[in-house]
């Protein structure tokens, strides 16, 4: 049985008190604030690298998911915290670990190389991006992209390998 | 949703009591200083389910942010919870869901588990305010079903799921009757009739 019920939101009551911000003056506030931040950023971002390092040192050389899990959550964690130390690029990275750890984890496929890359990748951003040469940035990040893309590439999802591209072969 | 940094409507976060779930520090600090730039004043901080619960249940909330990796677990337990075993007005309180890492399977479970809004790390506050009022403008109406308690997912007016007849009173056949004399409507000129809005100029 579906119920429909209209609460009240006492939020919207309260967005529309007399006084309060205007939004530009909201953001600037805000921006001003995660500024204040970006150095305590850079020293969490530097001690997740090294729990990255260990992560990824830990992993064995064949698939074990509970060492995936682990190099996984601590690459979560640089996602959003680096982007507001000014490492929009590592952020980025670091999402793109994820997703291919991710991928890893679905498909059922296991590969150290591709996440090698991606560590020294993140190293590499940590060393350059806040004082380097945009151009090779983006082409390490270009780099990334491509890996992630060749590893989806030898690794489709189970649905894909299923369906045979001339319909069932016949019985013998 | 339109809504630019220059914007100078105004707003006011300064009564609202906002929860923030988050784990680790730093994630937590860039939460509390967007929070208090904006304005809020009445923050309450929590990085496991258990303490969010019991903060729940003494306080009276009109947001909640909640992360989706928490130290004890997932922030979607936590959610449907709140829609499921805690009281009102709490259990209708608007929750945000902020993550890390989105995958598609992250974002259906963040709607079903009754969140009003999901957003992708790394948070902005243009976008962050942008939600907030956003969630604020809609008041989406509350759903309990069997398997869903939480805001009414349906919020795009595009009708019941595709191929199913629908399970509300309201839900209308997929059968339409054909006029050949008229041109169709568009689907923004259908939308425009089903949600008719005050405009701003």
């Amino acid at each position: 049985m579906t119920k429909l019920h209209r609460p009240k939101y006492r939020l919207a009551e309260l967005l529309g008190e007399p006084g309060g911000k205007t939004v530009a003056e909201a953001v600037k506030a805000a921006e001003n604030g995660l500024m204040a931040l970006s150095g305590n950023c850079l020293d969490f971002v530097d001690l997740a690298l090294k729990r990255i390092d260990d992560a990824y040192a830990a992993l064995p050389a064949v698939r074990e998911e509970g060492a995936m899990t682990q190099l996984y959550r601590v690459a979560d964690e640089l996602i959003g915290v680096a982007a507001t130390a000014g490492l929009t690029t590592m952020d980025r990275a670091a999402y793109s670990l994820c997703d291919l750890i991710d991928r890893m984890s679905g498909v059922g496929a296991w590969d150290r190389e591709p996440i090698r890359v991606h560590v020294d990748a993140l190293h590499f951003f940590r060393r350059f991006e806040l004082a380097g040469d945009q151009a090779e940035i983006r082409e390490v990040l270009q780099g990334l992209r491509r890996v992630c893309e060749k590893f989806c590439a030898d690794n489709p999802p189970p649905s894909e390998q299923a369906a045979p591209a001339n319909g069932p072969s016949p019985a013998n | 949703m339109a809504l630019t940094v220059e914007s100078r409507s105004r707003f006011n976060l300064k009564h609202a009591s906002l929860l923030l779930v988050e784990s680790g520090n730093m994630p937590m600090d860039i939460l509390v200083q967007m929070m208090v730039g904006f304005g809020a004043k009445t923050l309450y901080k929590a990085d496991r389910i258990e303490e969010a619960q019991t903060i729940v249940a003494k306080t009276e909330l009109d947001l909640l942010i909640v992360s989706n990796r928490l130290a004890d677990g997932d922030g979607c337990e936590l959610v449907r919870w709140l829609r499921r075993a805690s009281t009102e007005p709490n259990k209708y309180a608007p929750v945000i869901m902020v993550s890390g890492h989105t995958g598609g399977s992250m974002v259906a479970k963040a709607r079903d588990c009754g969140a009003h809004i999901i957003i992708a790390k790394p948070l902005t506050p243009s976008v962050v305010l942008e939600r907030i009022l956003w969630i604020a403008r809609e008041q989406r109406p509350f759903v309990t079903t069997p398997t869903y308690a939480g805001p009414d997912r349906r919020f795009k007016f595009e009708g019941p799921p595709w191929g199913t007849p629908g399970r509300r009173k309201d839900d209308l056949s997929g059968h339409v009757a054909t006029t050949p004399d008229l041109p169709n409507m568009s689907q923004d000129q259908i939308d425009a009739l089903m949600q008719p809005r005050k405009v701003s100029l």
